[in-house]
């Protein structure tokens, strides 16, 4: 077993890739940027080594110091995290090249899985359902209206160079068809200079629904049931939850066992994540592979009592599985929550600052993954995720519940974000009657703005915090004023 | 005597009085009175309406964030200069809403700019924001430069209104 590894992260992921390593006993080694010298991954590491600038180029992207580090820390494997290098091929090689083990699949199987298009064709090679589409660009009308007859509307016209919705248009029915190709290739050729265009069956207000796998060296390959991802903003995940609403157990099966042959169809080695559409028939279809580990993995250890990140270690290290395709069960019902530093009222705006205050939510069932504490800087730099408040138990209504009493008492001050909005979200009558789909913000909390705080009680907020001033103060930098001395601090006290 | 208070978005004017034990508030709609029980650390345990309420609080230059079962507030005294101390700047200013770094500016010294014109970019988190001028106006100076680390507040252009233009 490895003795030293070093987490090629920060945040919040990298503090919980060390929890795990201090647990299994191996040293852990952080890296860190100049805006990261404070940063809570940094303290909760065994040793932690500079690697420069901030801006994520000279530092969190940055291959050649980041093994640079790893070689001068004697660590014998890097841990990629989620983002960054995590699924970059080249990276995944160059550790093995400096003769470090890579904490992940194969730099080759991320190439190949990371190109949408070889992706696709290696599953429907295997069987894999994948969204019914035209492989190359058409310009033939027949052609296109003899595979949208087939594939069923609505379809998908969308631009082969195309990017950022344009020269993409809805066909409802056959009618609308040639119109809509010649609209969507004139606006292709005007935004890409290419106006060819191909069709794909549109599915509309997907679920998105991916199936955690793990994979060792051995050929070992098993699923760990599902997470349904479905509320979104700006394509970003918020909120997610296991079991699906929308899945049945043979429906679960189906695509647990699909998952696991797309994973023997790649060679993948270690934890990936099988995503898929699922339409409103219960139909789903392959959408893409993330070679790593997931933001929102959390919820499948809570709800399977698994830890991905020491099964990860374990299949690094050359083991096989301890675990068999019939032992996974999943109990109770998991939602997670993604805390970050934005602004729910401005289009979720990134807002970088000061956490002035944070505190910790407690009781049973009860996870937070956290990168922040009282005074931490949230840098410009990189992704604002803060934290990520999990919550299990025993029904879905009763995970609504925990959840919001969690976020309630999830105290982050300082910075905007999201709380409140997501405890409208989950206690909206859509939310708790199972109907997550990709719009579902979009489509019930356009244009939200919070319930405002009873103005007594901001009062009396700011009248306390004044009178006590609190350790939580940060660089009162007003003109003339000092801190408050213990004499101020006391109260109210009588000399008698 | 009342004073002016800013709450998020909203003025609220009020006379509060704590002696130690209770917070007395009078707004124009009426007095409250608020029981403290206890404060430390930034929480404080409280009765309000007969309700048992506990809050979180921490300063900041802008003010005091107040934190309430998931509700949000920045609370600030306006001062009698008719500014708030919480904010000192105006719906017009040219200042970035988070911190980041400026990377394009479009404009010099002395161009005339029209309302709605974008002047300057500011890229925070992978986001371009473009910042754009608040009424037609002359540029009185660029106070900042591509590649800067700027952060809300500071202004970035100094606009001047142009008098000789048909404003609304």
């Amino acid at each position: 077993m490895f003795t030293k590894i070093l987490v090629a992260n920060r945040g919040e992921i990298a503090v919980r890739i060390m929890h795990t390593l201090r647990e299994m006993e191996i040293v852990s080694v952080a890296v860190y940027s100049d805006a990261d010298k404070k940063a809570l991954h940094v303290a909760s590491a065994d040793e932690a080594l500079y690697i420069g600038d901030s801006a994520p180029s000279e530092s969190y992207l940055n291959i050649e110091k980041i093994i640079d580090a790893a070689l001068k820390s004697g660590a014998e494997a890097i841990h990629p995290g989620y983002g960054f290098l995590s699924e970059n091929a080249e990276f995944a090689q160059a550790v093995v090249d400096a003769g470090l083990v890579f904490i992940g699949p194969p730099a080759e199987v991320i190439a190949t899985l990371g190109d949408k298009i070889t992706a696709r064709k290696m599953m429907q090679e295997s069987d894999v359902p994948v969204a019914p589409g035209l492989d190359n660009a058409e310009t033939d009308l027949d052609i296109l209206k003899d595979f949208a007859k087939n594939a069923g509307y609505p379809v998908l016209v969308k631009a082969s160079a195309g990017g950022g919705g344009k020269g993409m248009r809805i066909v409802h029915s056959e009618i609308e068809l040639a119109e809509a190709i010649a609209l969507a290739s004139s606006e292709a050729k005007a935004a890409f200079g290419n106006g060819a265009v191909f069709l794909e069956k549109y599915i509309e207000k997907p679920r998105h629904v991916e199936i955690q796998v793990m994979a060792d060296n051995f050929g070992n390959a098993i699923h760990l049931n599902e997470r349904e991802c479905s509320i979104q903003r700006r394509h970003q995940k918020i909120i997610e939850e296991t079991p699906s609403p929308a899945l049945n157990e043979e429906l679960r099966q189906q695509m647990g066992q699909a998952a696991v042959k797309a994973v023997q169809a790649s060679g993948y080695i270690g934890a990936g994540t099988v995503e898929f559409l699922l339409d409103a028939t219960g139909k789903f279809y392959f959408l893409e592979v993330n070679t790593r580990l997931q933001v929102e993995h959390p919820i499948t250890e809570m709800t399977t009592g698994v830890d991905l990140v020491k099964m990860q270690v374990m299949v690094a290290d050359n083991q096989q599985l301890s675990i068999k395709q019939n032992q996974i069960k999943s109990r109770g019902h998991a939602i997670e929550c993604r805390i970050y530093a934005e602004d729910a009222e401005d289009n979720f705006m990134p807002c970088p600052g000061t956490v002035l205050l944070t505190k910790v939510p407690v009781g049973p069932g009860i996870r937070l993954d956290t990168g922040i504490y009282s005074g931490a800087e949230v840098p410009m730099y990189y992704d604002p995720i803060m934290s990520k408040l999990i919550v299990h138990a025993e029904t879905r209504p009763d995970a609504i519940a925990k959840m919001t009493r969690a976020l309630s008492e999830c105290v982050v001050l300082g910075v905007k974000t999201s709380i409140a909005f997501m405890m409208e979200i989950i206690n909206s009558p859509a939310f708790v009657a199972g109907e997550t789909q990709t719009h579902f913000i979009e489509e019930h909390f356009s244009d939200w703005k919070p319930e405002a705080m009873n103005t007594n009680i901001a009062l009396a907020g700011f009248t306390l915090e004044n009178e006590f001033a609190s350790q939580a103060s940060v660089g009162l930098e007003q003109a003339g004023e000092k801190q408050l001395s213990p004499w101020q601090r006391l109260g109210k006290w009588d000399l008698c | 005597m009342s004073d002016n208070y800013s709450i998020n978005d909203l003025q609220v004017i009020a006379n509060v009085e704590f002696d130690g034990d209770n917070i007395e508030i009078e707004k124009e709609n009426g007095e409250n009175r608020i029981e403290l029980l206890n404060s430390v650390s930034g929480k404080h345990t409280f009765i309000s309406d007969a309700k048992t309420l506990n809050i979180h609080t921490a300063k900041s230059k802008e003010g005091v964030w107040v934190w309430q079962a998931g509700k949000v507030a920045l609370v600030s005294e306006i001062k009698t200069t008719g500014r708030a101390s919480s904010a000192t700047t105006t719906q017009t200013d040219i200042t970035p809403k988070t911190p980041g770094t400026v990377i394009r500016i479009m404009v010099k010294e002395r161009d005339k700019v029209v309302k709605g014109q974008e002047l300057v970019v500011v890229s925070a988190m992978k986001m371009e924001t473009p910042l754009y001028a608040g009424f037609d106006g002359i540029v009185e100076s660029v106070n900042t430069e591509e590649g800067a680390n700027v952060k809300p507040g500071e202004i970035l252009i100094d606009l001047t209104r142009d008098m000789e233009a048909n404003n609304d």
